[in-house]
């Protein structure tokens, strides 16, 4: 039985060292390039350069003028969006850039979702 | 031409001497004409006093048969006169006298009874100063001794024939002319009293006063007979019988009779020295008709005024002809314009003075049958008129009718009248008391120009005071009249708009008016009763009254530049209105109704009640209402109420109103307001509503500016209640004035229709509501403010007390599209049952799952927003939210989750599964519930939760137990829930000195969460 419960612990020790190995190994992405029209589905989002986005998605019947702001930050590869609320406060998401180039951004939340754009004119 | 015979006579006097000096020289001469001129000429000096010259004078028998007379040859009298156009007075060619040769020869006596003057002319003339050619001239020897003849005059006959006699007095102005005088004289002449009979006769006549205006009177075949005496050479008296035709008698340039021939038939007694003359039983015909007059004239030697005193009655008469007669100088222009015939009698008398500045007074009674009435400028013709009446003529003055009878036809129209008319020459001031029986149609022209129809059957009783010039000028506003007008039929239209009906009417009239009380410049007062009325404007609506009374003024209608200005007051039985679609029954309605002009207009109204529709919409009723409404009509107006500016102070009790969007009435116990554009308040004023019930007062402003798109209607209203069902107050007022574009869209669901909030509202409320209900949940002690402002409901940190908590919120709705309404909530539950929050509000279950396995009080804080579809589902993708909940001694319900939970955690099966505390936060993205970590103690065991579901119902949770032992718990899955045990995710969560970058990350995020839901709440 002590042997079994040594055997967890190991494994969870190993465990957390790749996952602290993970965290190391965080890419980095050109803030510069996430600025500009992003589009997946019927989702949209627009980041603009000073901060600030909106977001709007047309299965819902809104429209661009409709949309809801955000505020934005990505440092390394980490994305904040601070979703403004017009009753007052904020409702933060965080996500994990997977890729980030001219044509493509790939972002996923902590739970795995993931969520791929394509840049738009 | 008094005076004129009167010199006559001393003429003829005067050749009756000289006969008698021819006589006694013809007897002197044995007879022989040379011995008779010679005698004549020698004794002529002492009869004559002026020049004379006798030709020859000889004896006669055939002229003076059956005696022997003398006649003289070329009888010529010079009687030089300064001014005179001829020195000769008189030139004949035979002065022929008889002679009793008896008493000549045996007595030396000359006796005259007659002489004859033939073939000759007699020119007699006066200067400027009084100077004649024919006074004087004759004189009877005062001594006689030296003459061998004695002389008596006795005259029995005077003839003349073929003398032209020229009569020319410039001292007195006047000239008149005989030819061809025929002249017999027979009578006695005794001490200056003469006696017989005169037949004059002329072939022509013509008298004229030499002055400015001269009077010319000319006549030819003048027939003169006159039978009486001259007494004292003064007094003349007899019958007299004159005829002269073509009589022509003008004054000036103004003919006053034309070519008539003129009898006379008088008997007559003229005072020659005193100029007067009685007349009696004579009778004068001008032409065809004939007139009988007595009574005396006299004329005044001083100035020459006549005066009169006469009766007079003449046949009857066709009066146009008469009337054709009157000379203008007398009438003037006055019967131009009037068309009057007819069968006439006129009777009267002529008194007074007649000068140059003055005439007598003429009355007459006149008889008027089968007589016909038009005048240029008056658009009437009457005919079959009777008529009896009486006519003062003072041309000095004015000239008066009394009208005793008058009956006449106007067309269909019976009409009767009695009064006077004043100064008919002139003014034609008439007054009146008429009566008729009349088609008001066709009168017309004497109605406003406005009203295009009026068709009505009148019995009038009308008493009227106007005159001439008010009729042709049309000045008809000036008429003075007042009585009774009992229409039937009556059916009106006014500018083409304005409709009014009755089957009969009982009109008072009076104009002008005696009071002005309304200060509108009245003019007329029209006091109508009828028993229906019915009137329609086209545009506006039709309105029915049964039972009307309208006591009205009004300005003068007849001015054409004058607007309609009306003051009245009113009383109906019932009015039914109708405007648009606005249906409306007043009962025993009475007030007052001014129009101070087209756009002022002030009403007064009180009535037992109202009952109003409008189309299917609404339909109001009320108990005893009063108002006062004043409006100032402003034609640029946006609508019907910006239009009117209505000024109004209501109070009405026991009203409802139900509208279609209601199935309950609106009831209004009682209602007091004062309304205007600009500022309305809304005072002590209850209303029910379906279950709801409350007193509404208030200001509410810029009603003129909400509609002239300046500025937001504005309102901060106290709203007091004990019960209010707000679902359907939102009912009500759901889409209220929200744009055309808005309301057209189609919503999602075509069965859905969205609550939209009113635009250009700022409306305010301050609410003190005992218990409301929203949705399926009863509150209590609601107070805070609700306010709808320009297109946004707030409801501002409103108190609610429920069964289940005390609750405060603050809520947010906009609807800028049908199927894009947002939703924005700030609510806070104190103290609350999470059974109860969850029974309440079952979103809760959705955002924090596991609450449903807790039992207990806790407090939940709880801010989201949204955006909905029309149908109000949530549109996922605009979710936004943040909760937090803090409860303590929390029971843990024992449910098949929780053991499956303590059952992988190895909880002790005596662990009492009661929570100390909880501390949670959570927030919402679109379908994803992010539960930030928190901490739970039951018993010995220590863990902390966090995770994220879905609205879908998938779960990915962590458990970290801390206590015994570190151990995570992953819990996933939908319904199938898969529990799996691995590393406790947040170890050091609670241990700040051991937190990493994400825990520190995430509990400040919590911190942030928690202190901004928190701040929101109001002290309670």
């Amino acid at each position: 039985m002590k042997k079994r419960k040594l055997i967890i612990l190991l494994v969870i020790t190993i465990a957390l060292c790749f996952d602290g190995c993970n965290l190391f190994n965080k890419k980095k992405f050109d803030v510069n390039m996430l600025p500009g029209y992003w589009q997946s589905g019927t989702l949209h989002e627009y980041y603009n350069a000073n901060g600030t986005g909106y977001t709007w998605d047309t299965a819902d019947d809104v429209t661009e003028e409709e949309a809801q702001p955000f505020n934005w930050t990505l440092d390394e590869a980490t994305l904040t969006q601070n979703h403004l609320m017009e009753m007052g406060g904020i409702v933060p998401k965080t996500y994990t850039l997977k890729t980030l180039n001219t044509t493509t951004l790939v972002y996923q939340d902590d739970y795995g979702k993931s969520y791929t754009f394509t840049k738009q004119p | 031409m008094k005076k004129g015979l009167k010199i006559t006579f001393i003429t003829l006097g005067s050749l009756l001497g000289l006969v008698i000096i021819a006589l006694v020289f013809a007897l002197w001469s044995l007879l022989s004409p040379a011995r008779l001129t010679k005698l004549v000429n020698k004794e002529a000096p002492n009869f004559l006093n002026c020049k004379f010259h006798i030709e020859k004078v000889d004896l006669t028998f055939f002229k003076t048969f059956p005696h022997i007379g003398l006649d003289l040859h070329e009888l010529v009298l010079i009687n030089p006169v300064y001014g005179a156009p001829t020195d000769t007075l008189l030139h004949v060619k035979h002065c022929a006298t008889s002679l009793n040769i008896r008493e000549l020869v045996k007595d030396k006596h000359v006796a005259i009874r007659d002489f004859t003057l033939q073939n000759g002319t007699a020119n007699l003339f006066a200067n400027p100063v009084g100077q004649t050619n024919f006074t004087n001239i004759f004189r009877l020897p005062k001594d006689t001794t030296s003459s061998e003849f004695s002389y008596t005059i006795n005259l029995e006959q005077v003839k003349a024939d073929n003398i032209h006699v020229s009569y020319i007095d410039l001292q007195s102005k006047r000239r008149a002319r005989l030819n061809d005088l025929d002249l017999i004289v027979k009578g006695t002449y005794d001490n200056n009293d003469m006696e017989g009979d005169v037949k004059l006769g002329a072939k022509t006549l013509s008298f004229v006063t030499l002055d400015d205006n001269p009077l010319l009177a000319k006549g030819h075949d003048l027939d003169l007979h006159f039978d009486g005496s001259l007494l004292q050479m003064d007094s003349l008296l007899g019958t007299l019988n004159i005829n002269i035709a073509d009589l022509v008698l003008h004054v000036g340039d103004d003919p006053y009779v034309d070519t008539l021939d003129v009898t006379l038939a008088s008997d007559l007694k003229v005072g020659l020295s005193n100029q007067t003359i009685d007349l009696r039983e004579t009778a004068l015909s001008l032409g065809d008709y004939k007139l009988a007059v007595e009574g005396n004239a006299r004329r005044d030697t001083a100035t020459g005024d006549l005066s009169m005193n006469l009766n007079y009655r003449t046949e009857t008469w066709p009066l146009q002809e008469v009337l054709d007669l009157l000379p203008r100088a007398l009438v003037g222009s006055a019967l131009d314009s009037l068309h009057i015939d007819g069968r006439a009698g006129l009777a009267g008398t002529v008194m007074g003075h007649y000068n140059e500045l003055q005439s007598p007074f003429i009355t007459s009674d006149i008889t008027l049958d089968d007589g016909t009435f038009s005048m240029e400028g008056f658009p009437l013709v009457f005919d079959r008129i009777h008529t009896l009446c009486h006519v003062d003529m003072d041309l000095n003055n004015e000239t008066n009718v009394t009208i005793k009878e008058l009956d006449a036809y106007n067309g269909r129209n019976h009409i009767t009248a009695q009064g006077t008319v004043k100064d008919l020459l002139g003014k034609m001031l008439c007054d009146l008391a008429i009566n008729g029986d009349l088609h008001v149609q066709d009168y017309k022209d004497f109605l406003p120009s406005k009203l295009t129809r009026c068709n009505a059957r009148a019995k009038a009783d009308i008493k009227t005071v106007f005159d001439h010039n008010q009729i042709t000028s049309g000045a008809y506003s000036k008429i003075n009249a007042t009585g009774t007008l009992l229409f039937s039929d009556v059916d009106v239209l006014y500018d083409d708009s304005l409709a009014l009906k009755s089957p009969s009417m009982d009109v008072a009239i009076e104009f002008p008016v005696k009071e002005q009380p309304y200060k509108i410049g009245e003019w007329a007062h029209i006091h109508l009763k009828a028993p229906h009325l019915s009137g329609s404007k086209v545009d506006v609506g039709n309105l029915e009254a049964s039972t009307a009374d309208i006591d009205a003024y009004v300005n003068n209608l007849l001015d054409s530049t004058l607007a309609l200005k009306l003051g009245t007051h009113y009383q109906f039985q019932t009015v039914n209105g109708q405007m648009d679609t606005l249906l409306a029954t007043m009962q025993n309605s009475t007030g007052t109704f001014v129009m101070r002009d087209n756009n002022k207009l002030s009403l007064q109204y009180a009535g037992d009640g109202i009952a109003a529709t409008v189309g299917k919409t609404v339909a109001a009723r009320t108990g005893k209402i009063s108002f006062t409404a004043n409006s100032h009509y402003n034609e640029h107006g946006k609508n019907m109420l910006m239009r009117w500016n209505p000024d109004v102070k209501l109070k009405l009790a026991q009203g409802n109103a139900s509208f279609q969007k209601l199935e309950k009435p609106l009831e209004i116990p009682s209602l007091d307001i004062d309304f205007t554009l600009k500022r309305s308040n809304i005072k002590n004023s209850r209303i029910k509503i379906g279950n709801s019930e409350c007193n509404l007062s208030g200001e509410i402003t810029n009603i003129d500016k909400y509609y002239e798109n300046r500025g937001l209607l504005t309102a901060n209203l106290d709203l007091t209640s004990d019960y209010l069902d707000l679902n359907q107050i939102m009912d009500l007022i759901s889409g209220l004035n929200a744009p055309d574009s808005l309301l057209a869209e189609k919503p999602e669901n075509s069965e859905s229709d969205p609550f939209m909030v009113p635009y250009g509202i700022n409306l305010h409320v301050k609410t003190t509501i005992k218990k409301a209900l929203f949705e399926e949940a009863e509150i209590r002690n609601v107070g805070g403010y609700i306010s709808i402002k320009d297109g946004q409901l707030v409801l501002d940190q409103m108190g609610l007390t429920s069964d289940a908590a005390r609750m405060q919120l603050t809520a947010l709705y906009k609807s800028p599209r049908k199927n894009h309404l947002f939703l924005g909530l700030d609510f806070h539950l104190l103290d609350i049952k999470i059974d109860k929050l969850i029974a309440m509000i079952p979103e809760v279950d959705t955002i924090l799952p596991m609450l449903k396995s807790f039992a207990g009080n806790a407090e939940f804080h709880f801010a989201v927003e949204t955006y909905l579809k029309s149908n109000y589902d949530l549109k996922y993708s605009t979710l936004r939210g943040a909760a937090a909940i803090n409860g303590h001694n929390l029971v843990v319900l024992d449910n098949e989750t929780y053991q499956n939970i303590s059952k992988k955690l190895r909880f002790n099966k005596k662990t009492e599964n009661r929570i100390d505390s909880l501390s949670a936060e959570a927030t919402i993205f679109k379908n994803e519930i992010d539960v930030y970590p928190f901490a739970v103690s039951i018993d010995k065991y220590q863990a902390i939760l966090s995770g994220r579901h879905n609205l879908d119902m998938t779960y990915n949770y962590n458990i970290s137990l801390l206590k015994p032992i570190r151990l995570g718990l992953d819990i996933i899955g939908t319904d199938k829930l898969k529990f799996k045990v691995g590393k406790a995710k947040y170890a050091d969560f609670y241990k700040p000195e051991r937190q990493n970058v994400v825990e520190k990350n995430v509990m400040q995020l919590k911190q942030q969460i928690n202190q901004a839901l928190r701040s929101n709440v109001r002290e309670q």
